[in-house]
C-alpha cells in the first residue's frame, strides 16, 4: 500500500497555488456585503417609485383552507427606525416594504444617512419586509397538496398536520415576532409552480407524492420560480437536484440499497429479487439502485426483477414470471417497491415466498397493512420487514413528510433571525444539519460532488402478530 | 478587539488553507477550480467568522462550505457545456500533486472523498462522516476500500508490457 500520506504531505508543503492575501479576504467579504445591501436598496428603490403594491393572488388551484392566517388586513406596524419617507396612513404593503427594507441591519451605511440599527428579533424591530413573502408580522408559505387522485388518501392528512405544527409556533408568537401563515393549494395545472404562481410567498412546503414535481425540477421551472421548497419525500432522485428543494425523506434508490445491504450483511443472503411498478419513476429507479447494488456484493446475484403495471385487474401473469425464478426458496430475499394496495394485491396473487426475507420499501409500515397481509397471503406475514426513513408515527410514514418539512422549515427561519432572506435561509437549510423525531439527522450539505444528501438512513420495522414492530435496526445508512 | 479577531482568523487561515486547496484539488482534479471553491469558502468563514471559530470544528465547517461551492460550481459548468455546447477543458494537476493525483483518480468519489479527508484534512472519522454526510461506520469502510483499491491500482504496472496474442 502506497503511503498516500506521504504524497499528501507534499502537496501540503509545496501548495498548488497561493493564499489570497487578508486584504483580499477582506475586500471580498465586503463585496458580497455591499452586492446583498444594493440588491436590497434596488429593491426598496423600485418599490418606492411603484408605490403601494397590491400582491395579485398567487394560486390558480382550488383554494382549500387557508390555515394560520393572521388576518389579511392587519395593518403593517411601522419601523421606527425606517431612513425613508412613509406617508402617515398609507398602510399599504409597497410603501412599508420601501420602509422597512432600508431598515434591516445589513444595508450598508450610505453617506449622509444615519446607520440603521440592529435588528432584533421581535415585532417593529425585525426589518419588515426583508424579502419577498416577508413582513413585519408576517412570512407566507405555500403548500401544495394533493388532494385528488388515487393517492389522496394517503397523504390528505397531511396539511392538517402542517397546520397543527404551525398553529403551536404561532401560540407563542411566531418567529421574530412574524407569524407563520400557510396557504394550502390543491394546484392540478401545474400553475403554482411558476414564478407567477409563487411570486407572493417567501417559502414553500410541498406535501408528499406531489404529482409533476419531478418534471418541474427537471425542466427547471422550479429553479426559475426562484422558491425554496422544503419538505419534498424524496422518493425520486429528481428531487435531490435542485439547489432549491430540500427532499427530507429517503430516497426510493437508497431504501432499496440499505434493504440489500442489510441482508447481505445480516442475514448472508445472496440471491435476491424484486417485484416494483413498471409505471412509477421513484420505483423504477429502486429497480435500477437494487440491480446495481447486488452487483457490487461480492457472490450475489439478482434471480429476477418483476415490473408490472398496478393498474391492470389481475398480477397473476407477473407472479406466474415470478414464481418460476423463486420457486423452491431460490430467493433468499424478496424486495417489493410498490404502494400498500399493490403489495396486498401482489400477495393475492401467491408469489412464492422468500427464504429469508420479504422487505417492502415505503409506505408499508402501516398496522392496518400488518392486518391485511395474512388475510391476503393466506399465511403468517411475521418477519415481513418493510424498511423507511421516518418513524412511523401515525398510520402513514408519508404524512411524517410534512410534519418534517414544516420543522425543518420553521428551525431553518429561527436560525435565520430576523434578516429573514430567501437566500439566507437556502444558506441555513444547507450548511447546517437539522436533528429531528421522526428522522435520522438531516444533512443537504454532502462533501461528495454530486446530488444532495438530506435523509440518507433507514431503519426497518417488522410484522409479528398482525402488527409492525422495530426491527431494532436502527438508523442504517446509505451504503 | 476587531483587530484580534482578524489576527486569529489569519492564523487559522495560513494554517488551513494549503490543506483544504490540496483537498479540494484532489477531489476536483483541476487545480484552478479547487482555488476557487478554497478562496469562496474562507472568505464566507471569515464573513461568519465569529460563529465559526466557536464550532467543535471550523475546519469541518469550512470543507462543507468549500465543496458545497465545488459541487455547485460542477453542476453549473455541465450545464453551461450542455447548453453552449462547450467542450471540457482538460484538468490541470500541477506539480507537486501529480504523483497524488494520479493514485487517487480513479477511486470513486466517496472513497477518494474519505481518504482526502481523513488523510490530507486530518479530520476524525467522525468529522469525516458529517462532512459527507455518513455514518462513522461508512466513513471506515470506505477507507478500507480505498486502501485496497490503491493497493490494487499500484500491483497493475502500467509500465508492465503485455504481449499481444
Amino acid at each position: 500500500m502506497p503511503d498516500v500520506r506521504e504524497l499528501m504531505d507534499a502537496l501540503v508543503a509545496h501548495p498548488a497555488a497561493p493564499a489570497l492575501p487578508m486584504d483580499e479576504i477582506k475586500r471580498r467579504a465586503r463585496a458580497r456585503r455591499t452586492r446583498r445591501h444594493t440588491k436590497l436598496a434596488v429593491v426598496a428603490a423600485m418599490a418606492l417609485v411603484a408605490g403601494p403594491v397590491r400582491w395579485a393572488g398567487s394560486d390558480s388551484g382550488t383554494p382549500v383552507r387557508t390555515t394560520s392566517s393572521p388576518g389579511e388586513d392587519a395593518p403593517e406596524a411601522a419601523t421606527p427606525s425606517s431612513a425613508a419617507s412613509h406617508e402617515p396612513g398609507n398602510k399599504g404593503r409597497g410603501s412599508t416594504q420601501a420602509t422597512a427594507a432600508l431598515s434591516p441591519d445589513h444595508i450598508g451605511h450610505h453617506p449622509g444617512m444615519p446607520p440603521p440599527p440592529a435588528l432584533k428579533c421581535k415585532r417593529g424591530a425585525n426589518g419588515g419586509a426583508t424579502d419577498v413573502g416577508v413582513t413585519d408580522n408576517k412570512v407566507r408559505i405555500l403548500m401544495r397538496a394533493t388532494l385528488d387522485g388515487p393517492g389522496r388518501a394517503l397523504v390528505e392528512d397531511a396539511p392538517s398536520v402542517v397546520k397543527a405544527v404551525v398553529d403551536r409556533v404561532n401560540r407563542s408568537g411566531g418567529i421574530c415576532g412574524r407569524l407563520i401563515d400557510v396557504h394550502v393549494v390543491n394546484d392540478t395545472t401545474g400553475r403554482t409552480w411558476t414564478q407567477e404562481g409563487t411570486g407572493d410567498y417567501f417559502a414553500g412546503l410541498v406535501g408528499p407524492l406531489q404529482a409533476g414535481f419531478d418534471e418541474h425540477i427537471l425542466n427547471r421551472t422550479v429553479d426559475r420560480a426562484g422558491l425554496p421548497l422544503v419538505g419534498t419525500d424524496g422518493l425520486t432522485q429528481a428531487q435531490f437536484q435542485s439547489d432549491l428543494a430540500w427532499p427530507v425523506g429517503t430516497s426510493a434508490a437508497a431504501l432499496a440499497r440499505i434493504a440489500v445491504d442489510h441482508a447481505y450483511r445480516t442475514l448472508g443472503a445472496r440471491t435476491f429479487a424484486m417485484a416494483f411498478d413498471s409505471t412509477d419513476s421513484w420505483s423504477k429507479e429502486a429497480e435500477a439502485a437494487f440491480r446495481a447494488h447486488v452487483a457490487r456484493l461480492p457472490g450475489a446475484s439478482v434471480r429476477i426483477t418483476t415490473g408490472f403495471d398496478p393498474r391492470e385487474p389481475s398480477y397473476s401473469g407477473a407472479a406466474q414470471e415470478f414464481n418460476g425464478e423463486c420457486r423452491d426458496q431460490r430467493c433468499d430475499v424478496v424486495v417489493l417497491a410498490v404502494l400498500p394496495n399493490t403489495a396486498a394485491k401482489w400477495l393475492k396473487a401467491h408469489p412464492e415466498r422468500a427464504r429469508l426475507q420479504t422487505a417492502g420499501l415505503p409506505f408499508l409500515p402501516s398496522n392496518r397493512f400488518a392486518e391485511d397481509c395474512a388475510m391476503y397471503a393466506l399465511t403468517s406475514c411475521d418477519g415481513f420487514r418493510v424498511w423507511t426513513g421516518f418513524v412511523p408515527k401515525g398510520p402513514n410514514p408519508l404524512v411524517a413528510s410534512a410534519e418534517v418539512g414544516v420543522h425543518v422549515l420553521i428551525e431553518a427561519m429561527k436560525r435565520v433571525g430576523p434578516n429573514l432572506t430567501r437566500a439566507r435561509l437556502q444558506a441555513a437549510l444547507t450548511e447546517e444539519t437539522y436533528p429531528s423525531e421522526l428522522t435520522n439527522v438531516l444533512d443537504w450539505n454532502p462533501v461528495s460532488p454530486g446530488p444532495r444528501g438530506g435523509n440518507t438512513w433507514a431503519r426497518a420495522y417488522d410484522i409479528r402478530d398482525r402488527a409492525f414492530h422495530d426491527a431494532g435496526t436502527g438508523w442504517v445508512p446509505d451504503p | 478587539m476587531e483587530d484580534s479577531r482578524d489576527d486569529q482568523f489569519a492564523a487559522w487561515y495560513a494554517q488551513e488553507h494549503p490543506k483544504l486547496l490540496a483537498a479540494l484539488l484532489l477531489v476536483a482534479g483541476d487545480v484552478h477550480t479547487a482555488q476557487e471553491a478554497t478562496d469562496e469558502a474562507f472568505v464566507r468563514a471569515f464573513m461568519h467568522w465569529r460563529r465559526v471559530r466557536a464550532m467543535d470544528s471550523p475546519r469541518g465547517w469550512t470543507y462543507r462550505v468549500a465543496v458545497n461551492v465545488l459541487r455547485r460550481r460542477g453542476r453549473r459548468a455541465a450545464m453551461e457545456r450542455t447548453l453552449l455546447a462547450h467542450q471540457e477543458p482538460p484538468p490541470f494537476v500541477p506539480a507537486p500533486a501529480g504523483e497524488a493525483w494520479e493514485a487517487v483518480r480513479r477511486l470513486p468519489p466517496r472513497q477518494r472523498m474519505a481518504i482526502v479527508l481523513r488523510f490530507l484534512a486530518d479530520l476524525t472519522e467522525e468529522e469525516a462522516g458529517r462532512a459527507m454526510g455518513v455514518s462513522r461506520t461508512t466513513v471506515s469502510r470506505a477507507l478500507a476500500d480505498a486502501r485496497s483499491s490503491l493497493g490494487r491500482m499500484l500491483a497493475e504496472d502500467p509500465t508492465m508490457e503485455v504481449g499481444c496474442a
